[in-house]
């Protein structure tokens, strides 16, 4: 049965090439509302849609092969790890000529993920921090800089904000670098002795969070749930937008913690089975081109390394150092590794514990 | 088999009771009195109020006007659980997953009685209603008549002053109602405990009760004795209800020593009935007369003193024991007959089309104001 | 002749409408367990699929039992799995107390007003599950509807924190699952027969005595039947406790959802999965001994 269906599965690859039809995979909010309609309309090249919410979900789907995509935008930290089992396309980038838009400066500076070279063109990058609303904070902490981690790792301060409410990432890659780092410890340790001091710091600090989310401050920040979310670069942006769509009058921030602030970037990749390879190409290519990526930097509020795109870019956009991080930015800023995977369990064990209290 | 109950020492008391659901009066200010010991039946059809009735003296609904006393106790605010009384239901209600035993001793046991005597008199019980080697069988593995004898012995485990049957005989068929009948009558007879039966089937009252009530709409119509019912209904309603009858609508003309002269336009003249409390002159009266009570005859018969009408043979149905006649007199009025075959003959008496007389005596008529 | 071969079309007729309810357990149930439980025996590795081939190629099987053994080894498992029953039988025993009064109450009111309150049980459903619940989540903020009117009618002056507890957890499902509760309870109680309660009354038993010697014994089918059909999915809910409830609300659909996405635990998550499965097996196996019992009862 496996065997027909893999017979097929062939089949419809050869033919299906010519079909004026490309599958897209990527993160919800994470393109301008007009690009579709726009490679639609120029290439008359059908765009079937779709998105998702976490690295989790895409991984595993491309792991499992067989998705049926011809474009997916992944996590280059992610894709470190399904790159040398096959699961991408080498790209012809002879075949994607906008890459000559490429910021090599920028590239030189995220790309720390050198098992991806050869399989990914650039999407966005940025830092991990945390967005926290000026007027809730001021009321609970007056002077408190608001610079380092400590508002989310030092029980003292963090105790004060428990009230109006503070949430956390949900997932352990993001959160235990971010804690051994404001520990003075190596971000991407994942010995016993690190973890097990990320787990007493994190444990201390626990009874102060509210939630463990990815998504949930987007909607919690604008409606004053939360105060202080740990988050990605551009979501303060984004909820900003929200709360003045919903006509509610916040300022919100967002600092990059001085004891270090993860990178992370995102990389657009063809899974190896892409069933419209050619279309793929058109569609990646279409996706670096500077008006276009212009548009989708406009909307996410995320940093990309398209130079050629900047003079169509919002000046408030390149201007924030939130988003573009200055010298001293870069200075904080600490590469997200992909961690030997017999140590990603330990790891993720530390998580649970500290989330459920177990 | 109770004597003559209705002189006995009233035993339950129902004292202008009504029941209203909105403004609809389902009974409305009934007054009754059973004697101990008696078989009582409230006969009706569907809706006349039984039913609700029964529900009353059972504590199911309390009466929104009037009292009810059991032995001289007042019953009217008891809840069921705490009245002397006890009701077999006519879908028998028997406990689908309890066995026979359990079924019979659940009412002993929420009297608190000693394991001991529940046994002894469950025992007693299944032997009285023949169920002894079906007592660990579940209802499911009866048939209906014998489910029938668990409800039964169910109520009566309980001693209660007073059994209450809701159309006992209605879901059993023909055979075995004439046998549960004559059972029940037996138990009756042999425990002496009052039975009051609620009933649609006049047949089945006439049989069973000592004495009957007959309602309708929510009222009581006529109490009596099975024969008082039957051979001087009071009213139009019970007359019709109880048996078959034929009526003449007309009005009084006048008086002979005893007898009273009705003018009945169906009838094509005047008709004769005794009457101890005759009407006045011109008021509208109805003359009824049972079929037994009309002879059928090829020559006009002799007695001047009885009424006689000429008629021809419309119809006639041969049942054995008896035939039916359905005479049409000249006027068009058909009147029903009904005369014994005591006569074994080859051939019919009457025939099809056939001119026939047919005569009743005065008194076989009962004139009916209501 | 003819008979004989009309005979024989019958047998086969017959026989292939037995065969339907196995065909739908084989293709839906059987293979579907196969392949986890196949699954759960592998070694995780990075490659695509993540996990090693059961059978080795050389005619051998490799089979490991170590995903199992790790179960037994962290208290992680133990522990989500006993809060993940416990939180499924306190829902299950909320939506019996509340469900068996609103069945119990639909079944004896007239036919208009039962259609009606039938159409408002199952109304729910035309909705999306997710939006009820994040309809939910709306209810119970901070600032969400509860809290504002509490605070305006002034019985609090501070928000309760509804959000991120157990007792979030709990209202969303016993919110969810009351229906599946209540339809099966309503249709136990509408069958029976009224006059076995007014007949134990009739025999001395109190009303309270009554319902438990009569309605309670007589209603059990439908009692087990909606406590599956709360308990089962319950054990395993995933979203509710995700959206509503708070991060020590780790259950075991949540584990699952980690080992297979996060760590990418195929097998683990497989051998999480097979547990869990045994674990609903042992009500399921005691509902289908209690109503074979309750068939001898009334066959």
């Amino acid at each position: 049965m496996l065997g027909l269906a893999a017979c097929s599965t062939d089949k419809t690859a050869e033919t299906a090439s010519s079909e004026r039809v490309v599958n897209v995979y990527n993160w919800a909010d994470y393109i301008a509302p007009d690009t579709i309609d726009k490679f639609e309309a120029e290439y008359g090249i059908h765009v079937n849609y779709d998105i998702y919410d976490s690295s989790e979900v895409i991984d595993v789907k491309m792991l499992a092969g067989n998705s049926g995509y011809d474009v997916v935008v992944h996590s280059s930290q992610f894709s470190s790890r399904l790159t040398p089992i096959g699961v991408y396309e080498k790209l012809d980038y002879s075949r994607l000529p906008n890459v000559r838009h490429l910021d090599a400066e920028i590239i030189a500076r995220t790309d720390s993920y050198e098992k991806t070279v050869g399989y990914s063109m650039p999407y966005h990058w940025g830092s991990t921090g945390y967005a926290w609303n000026v007027e809730m904070v001021r009321e609970r902490l007056p002077n408190h800089p608001m610079d380092s981690a400590d508002v989310l790792f030092d029980p003292a301060v963090i105790s004060k904000l428990a009230d109006c409410g503070v949430s956390f990432l949900d997932g352990a890659t993001d959160l235990i670098p971010m804690v051994l780092a404001y520990l003075g410890r190596d971000p991407n340790a994942v010995d016993d002795e690190n973890l097990a001091a990320a787990e007493t710091a994190l444990k201390a600090v626990r009874p102060y969070v509210r939630y463990f989310s990815n998504q949930k401050m987007m909607i919690d920040l604008p409606n004053k749930e939360v105060c202080v979310a740990m988050s990605w670069s551009g979501d303060y942006v984004q909820a900003s937008r929200r709360a003045k769509e919903a006509h509610i009058d916040i300022e919100l921030r967002y600092t990059m913690p001085k004891e270090g602030s993860g990178l992370w970037v995102d990389g657009v990749y063809m899974p190896a089975d892409a069933p419209h390879k050619d279309n793929a190409y058109l569609f990646m290519n279409f996706l670096s081109r500077p008006d276009i990526a212009a548009d989708i930097a406009n909307t996410v509020f995320y940093a990309n390394s398209n130079k050629s795109a900047r003079e169509f870019m919002l000046p408030e956009l390149l201007n924030d150092p939130a988003i573009y991080p200055n010298e001293e930015g870069w200075k904080i800023l600490f590469p997200i590794l992909t961690v030997d995977p017999k140590r990603e369990r330990p790891r993720t064990r530390v998580f649970a514990r500290v989330k459920s209290g177990i | 088999m109770t004597g003559n109950a209705a002189s006995s020492t009233p035993f339950i008391e129902i004292q202008n009771v009504s029941k209203y659901f909105g403004d609809f009066a389902a009974v409305d200010s009934v007054s009754l009195t059973i004697g101990k010991g008696e078989l009582f039946s409230i006969l009706g059809a569907s809706g006349c109020g039984k039913t609700t009735l029964l529900r009353i003296l059972a504590g199911f609904e309390t009466p929104s006007k009037g009292r009810i006393l059991i032995d001289g106790v007042d019953i009217t605010e008891l809840p069921p659980y705490e009245r002397p009384v006890n009701m077999m239901f006519q879908s028998y209600a028997v406990f689908p997953h309890m066995t026979v035993e359990k079924n019979v001793a659940y009412g002993l046991e929420k009297e608190g009685i000693p394991r001991v005597e529940i046994k002894r008199r469950v025992g007693e019980m299944l032997n009285m209603v023949q169920l002894d080697t079906f007592a660990a069988r579940k209802p499911h593995q009866l048939s209906g008549g014998q489910r029938q004898r668990v409800a039964l012995a169910r109520a009566l485990v309980k001693r209660p002053k007073v059994l209450l049957l809701d159309e006992p005989l209605a879901a059993l068929d023909k055979k075995l109602r004439e046998h549960t009948q004559f059972e029940l009558m037996g138990i009756q007879y042999k425990l002496g405990i009052t039975f009051v039966v609620v009933t649609h089937d006049q047949e089945e009252a006439m049989i069973l009760s000592s004495r009957i009530a007959v309602m309708d709409k929510g009222r009581l119509i006529q109490v009596g004795t099975p024969k008082e019912v039957y051979e001087y209904p009071n009213s139009r309603f019970v007359a019709d209800f109880i048996g078959t009858i034929n009526m003449f609508e007309g009005t009084v003309v006048g008086f002979d020593d005893d007898s009273v002269r009705v003018n009945c336009k169906d009838a094509g003249g005047e008709l004769v009935a005794l009457s101890d409390a005759p009407p006045a002159v011109g008021s509208p009266v109805c003359l009824a007369v049972r079929p037994e009570k009309i002879f059928i005859s090829k020559h006009e018969p002799d007695n001047t003193e009885d009424t006689r009408l000429a008629g021809i043979v419309e119809d006639l149905g041969y049942f054995g024991n008896l035939s039916l006649y359905r005479i049409r007199l000249a006027t068009g009025r058909v009147v029903q007959v009904s005369a014994q075959n005591s006569r074994r003959s080859a051939e019919r008496f009457l025939e099809w089309d056939d001119k026939v007389f047919i005569s009743w005596r005065p008194r076989s008529a009962v004139l009916l104001t209501d | 002749m003819i008979a004989v071969a009309g005979f024989r079309r019958d047998m086969l007729w017959q026989r292939f409408t037995i065969a339907i309810p196995y065909l739908w357990l084989l293709v839906f149930f059987l293979a579907p367990f196969a392949i986890i439980l196949k699954i759960s025996l592998a070694d995780p590795i990075i490659a695509q699929p993540p996990f090693t081939p059961f059978f080795d190629g050389q005619g051998g099987v490799a089979a490991t039992v170590d995903s199992y053994l790790f179960l037994l080894t962290d208290k992680l498992y133990a522990v989500t799995y006993l809060k993940s029953v416990f939180m499924a039988a306190v829902a299950t025993l909320l939506c019996l107390a509340l469900g068996f009064p609103m069945a119990y109450g639909i079944a004896r009111a007239d036919e208009g007003t039962r259609n009606l309150l039938l159409l408002l049980i199952v109304l729910p459903f035309w909705i999306s599950f997710l939006l009820r619940v994040y309809a939910w989540m709306g209810l119970l903020n901070n600032h969400g509807v509860i809290n504002n009117v509490l605070i305006w009618l002034q019985v609090i002056d501070k928000p309760i924190a509804f959000m991120y507890t157990d007792f979030a957890i709990y209202v969303g499902l016993v919110y969810s699952y009351l229906p599946f509760m209540v339809l099966p309870l309503y249709a136990t109680l509408e069958r029976m027969d009224l006059d076995l309660v007014d007949a134990a009354q009739d025999l001395g038993a109190r009303p309270s005595q009554a319902f438990w010697d009569i309605t309670w014994p007589l209603a059990r089918p439908g009692v087990i039947a909606g406590c599956l059909l709360v308990f089962i999915p319950a054990m395993g809910e995933y979203v509710i406790p995700y959206l509503l409830g708070g991060p020590e609300s780790l259950l075991i659909g949540r584990v699952l959802f980690d080992e297979f996405f996060v760590n990418r635990d195929w097998p683990l998550a497989s051998a999480v999965a097979i547990v869990l499965l045994l674990l609903l097996v042992v009500p399921i196996v005691f509902l289908q001994r209690s109503q074979a019992r309750d068939a001898e009862g009334h066959a």
